[in-house]
């Protein structure tokens, strides 16, 4: 019933400039009836489908990710204002601005590609820089592609309560053309590295590091669920929860099936969260977990709009390895230092380890299907991951569903790492000049059955804005692999630059890569120098430094593709999540923000510069006045006729006739006198003041 | 003043424009003006701890102590078990440091932190710090291993290792980053060490659970091996600058090498993942802040814990004020710590300080007399203590070295300072969580900050922790000092008029010329022709010169000298055979170079040719101290105390021979040309050696070796002393050595 009397209201929103008390009495009668209307438009999935998921799964570092999925899908974007479902905010941005894609999202905290996984679809793609970051691209002609930009700067300002119309700024905006954009990546896993530069000049890129998250952000994307967060998924996102967090990615992304078809748009949330007893340090706590204890929440349903509706939990393929060791230990623990007998045994494909209840952890509930991954080789050396699902159709408010991981045991596991660990660095201090150089680092765990990575070489796609005022010679870029300086012909492959232009655009590099398959360490620096900027440029807190937002890299691989053998076609529409999850792609890696402390002027200089301006100004005018005023000639008749005062005169007088010593004497007694006149009015004083 | 303008008074002339009547009467009054500017700079210097004005907190961003610190009980406990863990390990391992690092590695990956090592081998020099007389102990002369240099280097495999644990701050962005530096010297491992370590681990785990962090906290363990500074300077220059080979297959090799004897034994695997990257140099983004403390036992100090502050960098570069403000603030009013600045031992019980505090008591007893709001001095102890703090803080900006690791922070701009705690061997616990909660403190208003270091002042001294001088005050006294060179060599290149016959002269010569500027233009001409100055001014001019050339050629033969590979002793001859051969060869040159002018000119007397030198010596050296002073502050000011009265009081000895034996000779002439000709001996360049070594050759062992040593290594802090000793006071010594022993012309003449 509760669910009823929500949506009543949600629907009622919808009803805007009837009369409330009608609107009340007319709902109530069919409230039953429009329930089953909203079924059948959802069912059908021609027109309208909403889907809501989440996947959660347990870290390496005790810790848990929690990925909220949420696939709006619009069949066509007609020029009907209605939409039963799918928030009419986007569809009317979409047409507007002839949007083809967008992506925003709003970030707080870093992905931790090392603990957290780079290999696997959610940590690959859904892995963003911290602050905002707004790419799209635009079905306009390419004069109409800035003026569009800056108008979707300020209706997703506006929409989104984010300072994103910074983005206006054409100075911090890149064109890029290896990266973002459909066409691209769909075009990059046939075609490889020929050319596959896209018509220029259609996608648009812009990043705010510095833009703070908070739930004003989170509302608004709220919003465009349908059943917000009082129904469904969403009820989980209880705020101080969420903002407690490691790690914390909204996203928006709206793609069209096909120039002009079907509009889709995907709402994600990622979050990184810590369960409570892990806090303290040194606890022999099991990182144990439940929803209650991540969100202090249940779920207590499916939001009804939704076609389907899903928790699904992930167990990574290192960890089902470690689980499966850990058991094997258990029931025989004779063998585990024999070393054969183990490899034997894990090439033992038929030994299944009971994923709810086994040695290492107790899941509950049961889940309702485990899907197995396939693997695409026949290596089976590697165990395949799992995924457990959870239909929020069984459960309801009376019977919540809080999902729960009981460890047994500490189990330890590294998730799947990216092909290179990447970091970027500013070399040098002071405030003249420097160097930024990108370094890749290879991971040579990588498992052996990914021969494509193994075999071939590595291409790799760098993408980087540089704000104007970090001036970059590009004659500089220096390229070393292994240490030794090799020639960028030989491992470049592509290179687009646009040089910064001051105050107008920042410079953009976009460079492939194609890097010898046993490459351990490469790095590519380039020497900077500082700029200066106007007084009036500085923000506020200019002391503080100047944001370089992350550099993007981008490696073509295979192996962020999940399929899953027990997904049978039928069942493929029934789960978008996975369906996402089984999309080619390639491994996304953001590096950290830079911070480049530039040359900040004394900010209480201009009122020095007034205090001496005005100094100046009265010395001049004083003299001038001085000047006009003065009548010399009647000055020197003045002084000709009475050469001081009276009181000179007499003392004048007095002193003729005096010896140099007696006139000495005279003056120093005079003095003494003044001296001590002025002690006994001073004492005399303080004497009153006491009195 | 009031005589002259009596004197004028009589004359119906219209009177010279102001400027100039000033500027006459200045240099009519030279000597006395001179001689007070003196004693008001010296006396200004003594009244600076009178004028120190209470610190306050500039920068609002800091908040100090807002926030209850988290340091709990169990903190202490983990801290006092790991130091009791660690001390066990020393003990039962041989190797030390390998156990530390260990433990070190395991603890920090524990706490979730990004970890690595940074191996580094000896650097080229292994003079480690320096606080240089006060602790003997911690002053290695580089003699030992001195002998290794870069190119050795490369193929040395590292010998030292430290420890780097990054707490990666959940909700920040991680471009910027704290860092905080616990020493440890695996040679010398004891209770204190595991202290310090123990308390860096708890310290540690609890910011790893802090959910505020806006900045990565950075926790270094050097491997003080050779000194603490050039482990931390190893690892920031490798921060910043990192070498351009630096991943190259040998260095993975060693790394390679480093993880083994690691992890020889079996571990978890949580700790084999993370040690695949434990060779990675990682970063944190750009620096704020460095903060080095360790912990040391020690006895209560009249009942109080007491925390020691170093802060001074290398040449005497101070961190930001409000640094010092942020740690005296949070100790004093939240932990009821106390906290002081390192002294010199010995500068309070010197008798004449308290001498002069209890005449400026007595001075203000009186002031309150005649006005009882009129109270400006300290207690003498009060004034003694606060003037032994100044005197050390300028002591330790002479000496231009680095008074700790924090020094290391300094060459990169990042503002940084040394903690000491001390840890009394009773009621441990309850000091440590003391200690505990003062550093979360002082670490979480820095976190606060939003933009870097920049508020308060960096050019200030410290009479106490809460009483700061700051540039625009100590200026004064500095000015006072050097203002009378200027004056001097005015009175001398233009010699208005011997001291007794000034008025008269004056006042006649302002009867016969009728408007000031025909004078002035008059006064040009008469000393063009009369004095016939250009000769002599050319003179002058190419002495300074030579000298001053020759005082460079002498720095820069003791850099040339210090880069060879020889004994401290033989480079030390060397060079003061190379000084004194340069010597003799500039004055010959010199010469040569007037013997030729006099050739060319007319013969005439040159009379009073030591007075053009004189003059051209203290303007050089006016403009010496002036340029010192932006440098470092605290030696230009020893400069003018010395050369100030050198300059001013040396005259030929001839000269004051005759002056002692004329007829208008006075008792103040006779005594300051007596005091001008002493001076000038004690700071000659073989005079001032002998004092030093006559007065403090009992608490230093100076010998030939020492003293090399102590040039070179100030050579290599970039100390302003070198240059100041090498560049301005001596040939300033030799110039008025020149002076006093110059021959006047025969009186005949």
């Amino acid at each position: 019933m509760a669910n009823n009397s929500f949506l009543t209201s949600g629907l009622r929103s919808r009803q805007v400039g009837a009369s409330r008390a009608f609107v009340w009495g007319w709902f109530l009668c069919i409230v039953p009836f429009l329930i089953s209307g909203c079924h059948s438009v959802a069912d059908k999935g021609r027109e309208e489908a909403f889907s809501e998921d989440l996947l959660i799964r347990p870290l390496s570092d005790g810790k848990v990710l929690n990925h909220f999925y949420f696939k709006n899908y619009l069949h066509t974007l007609g020029s009907a204002a209605h939409n039963h479902v799918f928030p009419k905010a986007i569809s009317q941005l979409v047409r507007k601005f002839h949007i083809s894609e967008l992506e925003l999202s709003f970030t707080q905290g870093r992905w931790n590609y090392e603990r957290w996984g780079a290999l696997d679809p959610v940590g690959s793609s859904n892995a963003k820089p911290s602050g905002v970051e707004l790419w799209a691209e635009f079905d306009v002609p390419s004069d109409q592609v800035d003026p569009t930009w800056r108008n979707l700067t300020h209706a997703l300002s506006g929409l989104f309560c984010a300072s994103i119309n910074f983005l206006e700024s054409p100075a911090v905006v890149a064109a890029p053309s290896l990266v973002f954009g459909s066409r691209i990546n769909k075009g990059a896993s046939k075609e490889g590295h020929t050319a596959n530069v896209r018509k220029s000049g259609v996608v648009r890129y812009g990043a705010l590091p510095r833009e703070a998250v908070c739930t004003e952000n989170l509302t608004p994307w709220l919003k465009l669920l349908p059943c917000r967060d009082k129904a469904g998924i969403a009820t989980l996102l209880d705020r101080p929860s969420v903002y407690k967090g490691y790690y914390h990615s909204l996203r928006v992304h709206v793609g069209r099936s096909q120039p002009g078809g079907a509009v889709i748009l995907e709402q994600t949330l990622t979050l990184v969260l810590q369960p409570a007893q892990l806090r303290e340090r040194g606890s022999k706590e099991l990182p144990n977990w439940s929803l209650t204890s991540l969100f202090a929440r249940k779920l207590e349903g499916r939001c009804p709009l939704a076609k389907s509706s899903h928790v699904l939990l992930e167990l990574e393929r290192p960890l089902v390895l470690s689980v499966e060791r850990l058991a094997a230990s258990k029931s025989e623990p004779a063998e585990l230092s024999d070393e054969k007998s183990q490899q034997g045994r894990r090439n033992d494909k038929g030994r299944q380890v009971d994923v709810a209840d086994n040695p290492a952890f107790h899941m509950s509930p049961y889940p309702d299907r485990v899907f197995v991954e396939s693997q695409g080789s026949g290596d089976i050396s590697q165990a395949s991951s799992l995924m457990l699902d959870y239909d929020l159709q069984n459960h309801s408010s009376a019977r919540p569903l809080n999902l729960a991981m009981l460890w047994k045991e500490r189990v330890y596991w590294s998730s799947l790492r990216g092909p290179f660990r990447v970091s970027r660095f500013l070399i040098g201090s002071g405030n003249e000049k420097g160097s930024l150089a990108i370094e890749l680092k290879r991971n040579f765990d990588l498992p052996v059955q990914d021969e494509v990575v193994a075999a071939n070489d590595v291409e790799v796609t760098i993408f980087q804005v540089v704000a104007w005022y970090v001036r970059l010679y590009l004659h500089t870029l220096t390229a070393r692999v292994d240490g030794n300086q090799v020639p960028l012909q030989n491992i470049i492959t592509q290179m687009l630059v646009t040089p910064a232009e001051d105050r107008l655009s920042p410079a953009v590099l976009e460079v492939k890569l194609k890097l010898p398959r046993n490459v351990s360490i490469m790095s590519l620096t380039m020497d900077f120098d500082k700029g200066f900027l106007h007084i009036d440029e500085h923000p506020p807190d200019a002391n503080r430094g100047f944001d370089l937002p992350s550099a993007y890299l981008n490696f073509p691989t295979s192996q962020t593709r999940r399929r899953y053998v027990d997904l049978p076609s039928s069942l493929e529409q029934e789960y978008p999540l996975l369906q996402k999850l089984n999309e080619a792609g390639s491994v996304h890696v953001y590096t950290d923000n830079l911070l480049v402390p530039l040359a900040t002027p004394d900010f209480s200089m201009p009122y020095n510069v007034i205090t001496f301006t005005c100094t100046v100004l009265a010395l001049y005018f004083g003299s001038l006045l001085n000047t006009l005023r003065r009548r010399i000639g009647e000055e020197e008749r003045l002084a000709k006729r009475a050469s001081g005062g009276k009181l000179k005169e007499s003392i004048s007088r007095f002193m003729e006739g005096k010896s140099a010593t007696q006139k000495k004497l005279i003056k120093v007694s005079g003095v003494i006198l003044i001296a001590g006149i002025a002690v006994a009015f001073n004492y005399a004083l303080e004497y009153y003041q006491v009195l | 003043m009031a005589k002259s303008a009596t004197g004028e008074e009589r004359s119906v002339e219209p009177k010279p424009r102001p400027l100039v009547r000033l500027g006459r009467q200045l240099i009519l009054h030279v000597h006395i003006i001179s001689f007070f500017c003196y004693v008001a700079g010296v006396v200004a210097i003594l009244i600076l701890p009178m004028l120190a004005k209470n610190t306050y907190i500039s920068e609002n961003a800091l908040m100090p102590g807002s926030g209850n610190a988290a340091f709990s009980n169990s903190d202490t406990l983990l801290a006092r078990s790991s130091a009791e863990e660690l001390e066990r390990l020393v003990s039962q391992n041989v190797n030390v440091q390998r156990a530390v690092s260990k433990w070190l590695i395991e603890e920090m990956t524990a706490t979730g932190a990004d970890c690595y090592v940074h191996p580094f081998s000896l650097p080229a020099s292994a003079l480690s710090s320096t606080r240089f007389p006060t602790s003997s102990g911690h002053f290695k002369w580089n003699t030992s291993n001195a002998s290794v240099t870069g190119g050795d280097l490369e193929e040395q495999a590292p010998s030292a290792m430290s420890v780097v644990g990054i707490i990666r701050a959940p909700q920040a962005e991680g471009n910027e980053a704290v860092v905080l530096v616990t020493p440890y010297d695996p040679d010398d491992f004891w209770h204190e060490s595991a202290l310090t370590l123990g308390m860096g681990l708890a310290l540690f785990s609890r910011l790893s659970q802090a959910l505020w962090l806006a900045r990565d906290i950075v926790w270094l363990v050097p491997d003080s091996k050779y000194g603490v500074y050039p482990a931390v300077a190893n690892w920031l220059e490798e921060y910043h600058h990192p070498p351009i080979n630096h991943i190259s297959s040998h260095q993975d090799m060693k790394l390679e090498l480093l993880r083994k004897t690691l992890s020889e034994d079996g571990e978890s695997s949580q700790q084999l993942i993370d040690s695949q990257t434990l060779g990675d140099f990682k970063r944190a983004g750009t620096i704020a802040t460095g903060l080095v403390y360790e912990l040391k036992s020690g006895l209560r100090q009249g009942g109080v814990d007491t925390i020691t502050v170093w802060a001074e960098g290398p040449n005497g570069q101070m961190p930001n004020l409000d640094f010092i403000n942020v740690v005296n603030s949070i100790a004093v009013y939240r932990e009821s710590l106390q906290l002081r600045l390192e002294t010199i031992p010995g500068i309070k019980s010197w008798t004449w300080l308290k001498t002069v505090g209890m005449v400026f008591e007595e001075i203000n007893k009186l002031t309150r007399v005649i006005t009882p709001s009129w109270s400006f001095a300290l207690p003498a102890a009060t004034y003694a203590e606060n003037m032994a703090t100044l005197f050390s803080s300028m002591f330790f900006q002479i000496i231009g070295l680095p008074t700790g690791a924090h020094g290391a922070f300094r060459d990169y701009q990042i503002d940084a300072i040394t903690l000491q705690f001390i840890i009394p061997t009773q009621g441990q616990d309850y000091v440590l969580a003391k200690v505990g909660r003062h550093l979360e403190g002082v670490i979480r208003s820095v976190n606060n900050l939003l933009e870097k270091w920049h508020q308060s002042f960096f050019l200030y001294f410290l009479s106490a922790l809460n009483k700061y001088i700051s540039v625009g005050v100590y200026m004064i006294p500095f000015g006072l000092l050097v203002l009378s060179l200027p004056l001097q060599a005015a009175a001398l290149c233009y010699p208005v008029k011997e001291a007794g016959s000034a008025t008269t002269d004056v006042s006649t010569q302002s009867s016969k010329i009728n408007s000031t500027k025909q004078r002035a233009k008059k006064q040009r001409l008469e000393r063009k022709s009369g004095a016939d100055d250009s000769g002599s001014w050319l003179e002058a001019l190419v002495l300074v010169g030579a000298v001053q050339l020759w005082a460079f050629f002498a720095a820069l033969a003791l850099f040339l000298i210090s880069g060879t590979k020889t004994t401290a002793e033989f480079k030390l001859r060397c060079w003061l055979g190379v000084v004194a051969l340069s010597l003799l060869v500039a004055f010959t040159v010199q010469k040569f170079l007037t013997g030729s002018m006099h050739y060319k000119r007319s013969t005439q007397a040159h009379t009073q040719s030591w007075t053009v030198v004189k003059a051209v010596t203290l303007g050089i050296t006016a403009i010496d101290l002036a340029v010192m002073s932006t440098i470092n502050f605290p030696v230009s000011l020893i400069g003018a105390l010395t050369l100030v009265p050198m300059c001013l009081g040396v005259f030929p000895i001839q000269h004051s021979w005759r002056y002692a034996h004329s007829d208008v000779k006075s008792v103040v002439g006779i005594a300051a040309s007596a005091v001008g000709t002493v001076w000038t001996l004690a700071m000659s360049p073989i005079g001032l050696p002998l004092l030093i070594w006559s007065f403090y050759g009992h608490l230093l062992d100076i010998n030939s070796e020492n003293v090399w040593n102590f040039a070179e290594s100030l050579l290599q802090w970039r100390s302003a002393l070198l240059p100041h000793i090498l560049v301005i006071h001596l040939p300033c010594a030799v110039l008025c050595l020149y002076i006093l022993l110059s021959r006047l012309p025969s009186q005949r003449q």
